[in-house]
């Protein structure tokens, strides 16, 4: 039986580590052109499906630019590859606030709590409006290891809950 | 200031005059009890500051040269000198790096890496304080309290790395760290070696990386071994001398390759 979601309003977070967004960046790097998805599959040898949400990722954070098929390194993509570990990481932060709705969300849910911490289910809760409870989980995952890449905040899977590591710390 | 100037020269002529290298080989050989002779005679020298790729088929000795130059295996005749002085044992030195390395399920990302340095007789600030910094440096940063599970194989990797330069080894020995990832995780974990590698900040400077890709040993190395089987000898040392970064597409890369590949032929 096929269940019927709701109408998606919270937009889907492709589901790709950050290590496979930087690689494909540096990957687009080296190449210097534009390359058709397609192509880039396979000199990686991935298949399309795989690679498809490394790309689409790497387009909701505005590091690449995707027309018709091709895909190309945009500006910030480039700043991306260029700068050292703390310069990737900022520019992952800014722009999953600016572009990531749940990141904003738990970034949110997180600074109205006295103590800095949000229990896993009030996240849960969050996108049971929106997605199917298998792909909430993938949701939490993905958000978490982007999360912590950006030092955003952080998981702790002992307590279930997100955190403000820098707050929750001294508190 | 001049004086300055010739004193450092001076001490340059010195150490010249008595030229001893971060590591060499003489005439090693390693047979199993059952005396089948697997690997030698080899012998090498690598200065301090070289990245040395080493390619060749399976059942070359490549890993056993590697555990060899750590000293987790005592080779059957030959001598292993580093800095000039015989080593006994695990050289302390070194570190070993692992294709798939063994992360304890239990533990933190903190913990994985700290536990390196339990035996170095460290408290547990120092340990955590030395911890942290190679987290870091490896870009791990944030995932300090994350479970093995939680990770990415090219995270993991990223775990196996830092736990090995937390103990910071002068040389840091890897048996091709990166065949179990994927083109794009590997391709980032790439360049942030090669980042490690030329950073000022750090001890390791020197690097013995297996591959059995002749594409990362061109991208890698500034020098490549050529090993081949039975028993394991070194069949040619070939300098890579093209510019830093690489580019794959540049037709001189494109050269180095066909010239690597006319070799393994």
């Amino acid at each position: 039986m096929k269940k019927t979601k709701k109408p998606t309003a919270i937009p889907v977070l492709p589901n790709a580590r950050v290590g496979s967004i930087v690689g494909l960046l540096e990957t687009l790097n080296e190449q210097g052109t534009k390359i058709d998805i397609y192509k880039l599959s396979e000199s990686l040898g991935f298949k399309l499906n795989d690679l498809m949400p490394i790309t689409e990722a790497a387009e909701l954070l505005g590091f690449v630019k995707i027309e018709s098929g091709d895909i190309e390194l945009a500006d910030l993509g480039r700043k991306v590859v260029d700068g050292d570990e703390n310069d990737k990481k900022a520019i992952f932060r800014q722009q999953m606030l600016a572009s990531v709705l749940l990141a904003r969300r738990i970034r949110s849910e997180l600074q109205s709590t006295s103590d800095f911490r949000v229990g896993r289910e009030v996240i849960l809760e969050f996108l049971g409006s929106s997605f199917t409870p298998d792909e909430s989980e993938r949701q939490v995952l993905a958000i978490v290891d982007w999360a912590r890449y950006a030092e955003l905040f952080d998981y702790n899977p002992e307590t279930d809950q997100f955190f403000l590591p820098e707050k929750a710390e001294t508190a | 200031m001049t004086s300055q100037v010739q004193d450092t020269s001076s001490t340059a002529a010195l150490a010249a005059e008595h030229p001893a290298p971060l590591l060499e080989l003489k005439e090693i050989t390693k047979s199993f009890p059952n005396r089948i002779h697997i690997l030698g005679p080899i012998s090498l020298i690598v200065q301090e500051g070289e990245f040395v790729v080493v390619i060749g088929p399976s059942g070359a000795g490549k890993s056993t040269l590697l555990r060899t130059i750590t000293g987790l295996t005592e080779v059957t005749s030959g001598e292993v000198l580093y800095r000039g002085s015989r080593i006994w044992g695990v050289n302390p030195k070194t570190a070993l790096v692992f294709q798939s390395f063994a992360l304890f399920p239990w533990l933190t990302v903190m913990e994985n890496v700290a536990l390196g340095l339990e035996a170095r007789g460290l408290d547990k600030p120092a340990r955590y304080a030395r911890a942290r910094r190679y987290i870091d440096i490896v870009g791990l940063d944030g995932y300090e309290r994350a479970y093995p599970r939680e990770l990415s194989g090219g995270m993991k990797q990223r775990v196996g790395l830092a736990r090995a330069l937390t103990v910071e080894p002068e040389l840091l020995c890897m048996d091709e760290p990166f065949s179990g990832l994927d083109a794009l995780t590997a391709s980032n974990l790439r360049e942030q070696l090669l980042d490690i590698w030329l950073s000022k900040e750090i001890i390791t400077n020197t690097i013995i990386l297996v591959t059995h890709s002749v594409e990362e040993a061109v991208l890698l190395g500034d020098r490549v071994l050529l090993m081949a089987a039975a028993p394991g000898t070194i069949v040619a040392d070939h300098p890579i001398t093209l510019d830093r970064p690489r580019k794959r597409k540049s037709p001189q890369f494109e050269e180095k390759l066909d010239e690597l590949y006319s070799l393994i032929v």
